[in-house]
């Protein structure tokens, strides 16, 4: 999959992720906010014709094109994104481990502008971050955050 | 022409615009004879249609490219000399569910005829669809005999005109045929071969469905008119060394019409117009990439 259109910090990639996950492209990480799919111009051209007649036909107009919008994982002051044509895959425990440590310390700038976002997503970020950093204290602290905000109705 | 001191879309603007219109009408039923006469001593002939599924029939194993163009005039209002070409050549292998598409862009100058590069760009994807052997009939959405070049200074004219030309040589070197098709056309050859100033897609709007006119030859080119659908005729044109074959053509062009969604255009167009289109907010999302240089405020100040 690859990225196809870049808005500041959102971007947008050609194919279906799942919401809440997070994605490497180029050098950024990014947590996938959004899927959605473009109504095939299948109903415009069938007519008369069955479904099999229109893929040998007609083949490209069935396809449904997915998109998938991604979030940028930065924090204020910071402006990277990926670039159009970047290639998208899963971030791996060692991409997420490297992104998020600066020496030796764990950093989230972006934890609060994430939780204005999407409270659900923000939380799928942490429980994601936990299996990397397993003993960092501060995750802990942000899930029963959420969980309060949550329970509370704050999110 | 018609002169009016007021505003177009004004209550006179829009009466005087509808009068206008109406007095062509007008002036088409007046001469309804005149055309019928013109319309008579020409020949015509059939295409056996049988609906959608008789098109399925037709189109059986034949491949069919599809080229259409879009282009971006210079970025002026963002301070961006450059303008651009995008071609599409959109591919079917009918009945095979196999298809692709291939693109050519290419940025231009200020300086240049963006029109010219594109008509240039397009007749370089007929060239190759042919060369390359793509397609069993290669489709294109436009004229082959550019006559609208002729108003323009020789040596615009000239690229045009040689743009076509590799085109057709290289259908012929191929025996694959191109075929232009103008949905609506405003050509007068047939009417200035009767001594009459009309478009010829009017003289022939009651010609009948599923029928076509003989082909007519203009230097590399034979054009044909045809009517697949209550509307005016469309204008068909392939080059001369394919003449022969014209009844076979206008069988894949009618199935290729009856293909697509109003059933009145070809196919094959629709999809190769669909993947090369370039929307507005295409547009202004390459004007903020290539970095907008100075925005022109005129511009600004017109944006709804």
């Amino acid at each position: 999959m690859q990225v196809i259109r870049v808005m500041d910090r959102v971007f947008e990639v050609d194919g279906k992720l799942r919401v809440g996950e997070i994605v490497k492209a180029g050098d950024c990480l990014a947590v996938v906010v959004s899927v959605s799919g473009e109504e095939p111009e299948y109903v415009k051209y069938a007519g008369e014709l069955s479904r099999d007649e229109v893929e040998a036909y007609m083949p490209d107009i069935v396809e449904n094109r997915v998109v998938s919008k991604c979030y940028v994982l930065r924090g204020v002051g910071e402006s990277f994104a990926p670039d159009v044509g970047d290639t998208v895959s899963s971030a791996s425990d060692e991409d997420i481990r490297k992104y998020h440590t600066r020496g030796d310390e764990f950093r989230i700038p972006y934890f609060y502008q994430l939780l204005k976002i999407d409270i659900d997503i923000a939380k799928s970020v942490l429980l994601r971050l936990k299996k990397v950093f397993e003993n960092e204290e501060i995750i802990d602290v942000l899930l029963r955050e959420i969980d309060y905000m949550l329970m509370y109705g704050k999110g | 022409m018609v002169e009016l001191r007021d505003k177009l879309i004004s209550p006179a603007g829009i009466s005087r615009f509808s009068s206008f219109v109406r007095e062509f009408s007008m002036e088409l039923e007046r001469r309804r004879k005149e055309f019928r006469d013109v319309a008579s001593s020409l020949k015509f002939r059939r295409v056996k249609c049988r609906g959608k599924k008789w098109a399925l029939s037709v189109l059986k194993g034949v491949k069919v490219v599809g080229v259409d163009g879009s282009q971006v005039s210079p970025l002026r209002e963002f301070g961006i000399p450059a303008g651009a070409v995008q071609v599409a050549s959109y591919e079917v292998h009918h009945g095979y569910g196999k298809w692709g598409v291939r693109y050519i862009s290419r940025i231009t100058r200020l300086e240049e005829s963006v029109d010219a590069v594109r008509y240039e760009t397009e007749m370089r994807a007929l060239m190759e669809s042919c060369t390359e052997k793509r397609g069993d009939f290669i489709f294109y959405d436009g004229s082959l005999t550019p006559s609208f070049a002729r108003e323009m200074r020789e040596e615009l004219r000239g690229r045009f005109f040689k743009a076509v030309k590799t085109a057709i040589k290289a259908s012929e070197e191929s025996s694959i045929p191109v075929i232009g098709y103008t949905d609506r056309s405003y050509a007068k050859d047939i009417a200035r071969a009767n001594g009459l100033d009309f478009y010829d897609s009017f003289i022939l709007s009651d010609m009948e469905l599923m029928h076509y006119t003989e082909p007519v030859e203009v230097g590399d080119v034979c054009f044909s008119y045809a009517r697949f659908t209550p509307s005016l005729p469309s204008r068909v044109e392939i080059p001369v060394w394919a003449k022969s074959r014209m009844d076979r053509i206008m069988e894949i062009v009618c199935a290729e019409c009856l293909l697509g969604s109003t059933s009145a255009y070809p196919f094959v167009l629709e999809r190769a117009h669909h993947y090369a289109r370039i929307s507005e907010k295409e547009r202004e999302y390459l004007a903020r990439n290539a970095g907008i240089m100075s925005v022109s405020f005129k511009w600004v100040s017109k944006k709804p």
